[in-house]
């Protein structure tokens, strides 16, 4: 009887344990689906905007401007440069479309020909609203007035939302 | 009243660096501006001295903190461009600027140096240099130093640097390369012993395009003090193959508005 016992219980346990990884190997089949699903509605946008900022407060070698962008997407936006190595300056840009969210980016960029021109890229790295899930990337490419701090900056990429 | 007390403050380093000069092959000093500020734009003094008994200097780095914005201040508007043959000959004729723009001057500042005749007489040589913002090739930013003689001899010669990239606390270095001057080659050689230079002068003075003249802002400070100073440090590359270096820390100027 105890055998008899132990051996359905074991029958049991087997069939339990392959239910248990079949559902397992099913899990992750529906996982994939939805992001499929979540890609099919996700957009990708051509950037091809020009920002024209000007400075808000200079700090040793930080300089945070504002502007405003013009192009696609089009929108207000603020920027942190540091201008503390010689050979590139970093960059947290914000762009802040008109339509809502944010599209946070950060930006390397070398001097190109002069001191005045700049040329170089940027990732997106964060955003809000519609652009939570944002990824992208680009280029970057502009001028400064070394008198103002006055940034005029055209950028071109692609960014999926 | 006021230039009385600098030429006493000028004579009494000048006294200081002479006393001194033999004790250490590189000494470097730093400061800013009398009333200068954090957070605010001001002039940048360095002065260099060297060893005399060494073998003559070929190359000056002078690094500066990341802190300080000399980027980021309103110097170098345009670029100094000046041919290759003039920083190979490095003896050169022509004006104090040597036909670049005004905007383009950086710093002005003195030098002293050795003129060593092989005959083993040493004549000190005293000079006005000018510190300009060279081309930027290969992403490079260049710097050009024309050294004008002011007696006995009054040659005017011509450098060149780039601004380096440089690692940990330092933002970047002003590189000076002196090579021998080929025209002296067997005659004389020159040997630096000692420079100045006011990054970000009161005495520099550009041009809009519209021809109105303003004093550009010069080396920005930032408002927050970095931890221990403002540490600067010179290294130099001498004719032997040798090295030697030097650093300096500058105390924090107070905070705008503070008493």
């Amino acid at each position: 009887m105890i055998g008899q016992g132990l051996r359905r219980w074991r029958t049991t346990w087997a069939v339990g344990v392959l239910v248990g990884m079949l559902a397992l190997l099913q899990a992750p089949a529906a996982g994939t689906a939805s992001p499929a699903a979540q890609a099919a509605k996700r957009s990708t946008l051509r950037v091809n905007a020009t920002a024209r900022l000007h400075l808000v407060k200079k700090d040793g070698s930080i300089l945070r401007e504002r502007g405003t962008v013009t192009g696609t997407p089009a929108g207000s936006v603020s920027a942190r440069f540091n201008v503390s190595k010689i050979t590139r300056t970093t960059g947290t840009i914000t762009f802040k479309p008109y339509g809502g969210g944010s599209i946070t980016v950060t930006a390397v960029v070398y001097p190109a020909g002069s001191v005045s021109r700049f040329s170089g890229s940027f990732a997106v790295r964060r955003g809000t609203g519609k652009y939570a899930n944002a990824v992208g990337s680009g280029t970057l490419s502009g001028t400064v007035n070394r008198r103002t701090w006055a940034v005029t900056a055209t950028a071109r990429g692609t960014l999926t939302y | 009243m006021p230039y009385a007390r600098a030429i006493v403050v000028a004579l009494a380093a000048i006294a200081s660096c002479s006393a001194t000069a033999a004790a250490r092959p590189v000494e470097l000093t730093a400061g800013f501006a009398r009333g200068a500020t954090l957070g605010a734009a001001t002039v940048l003094h360095a002065e260099l001295r060297v060893d005399p008994r060494r073998a003559p200097a070929t190359e000056v780095r002078v690094y500066y903190p990341a802190s300080v914005g000399l980027l980021s201040s309103g110097l170098g508007l345009v670029a100094c461009s000046r041919p290759a043959a003039d920083f190979a000959t490095v003896l050169i004729t022509g004006s104090r600027l040597g036909g670049c723009s005004p905007n383009a001057v950086i710093a002005y500042g003195t030098a002293r140096a050795n003129v060593l005749l092989s005959d083993g007489q040493v004549i000190p040589e005293y000079a006005t240099v000018t510190l300009l913002l060279g081309e930027v090739v290969n992403g490079r930013i260049g710097l050009v130093v024309f050294v004008d003689g002011v007696r006995p001899f009054g040659a005017k010669l011509a450098y060149a640097g780039e601004l380096r990239r440089a690692s940990g606390s330092f933002g970047g270095a002003l590189v000076a390369r002196l090579p021998a001057i080929p025209a002296l080659a067997g005659t004389a050689t020159v040997a630096l012993t000692n420079m100045r230079l006011a990054i970000g002068s009161r005495a520099i003075v550009y041009r809009t395009r519209g021809g109105e003249r303003y004093r550009p802002e010069g080396v920005a400070l930032p408002s927050r003090c970095p931890s221990g100073g403002f540490r600067f440090r010179a290294e130099v590359g001498f004719a032997d193959g040798g090295q030697a270096a030097a650093e300096t820390v500058v105390r924090c100027p107070p905070a705008a508005g503070s008493p």
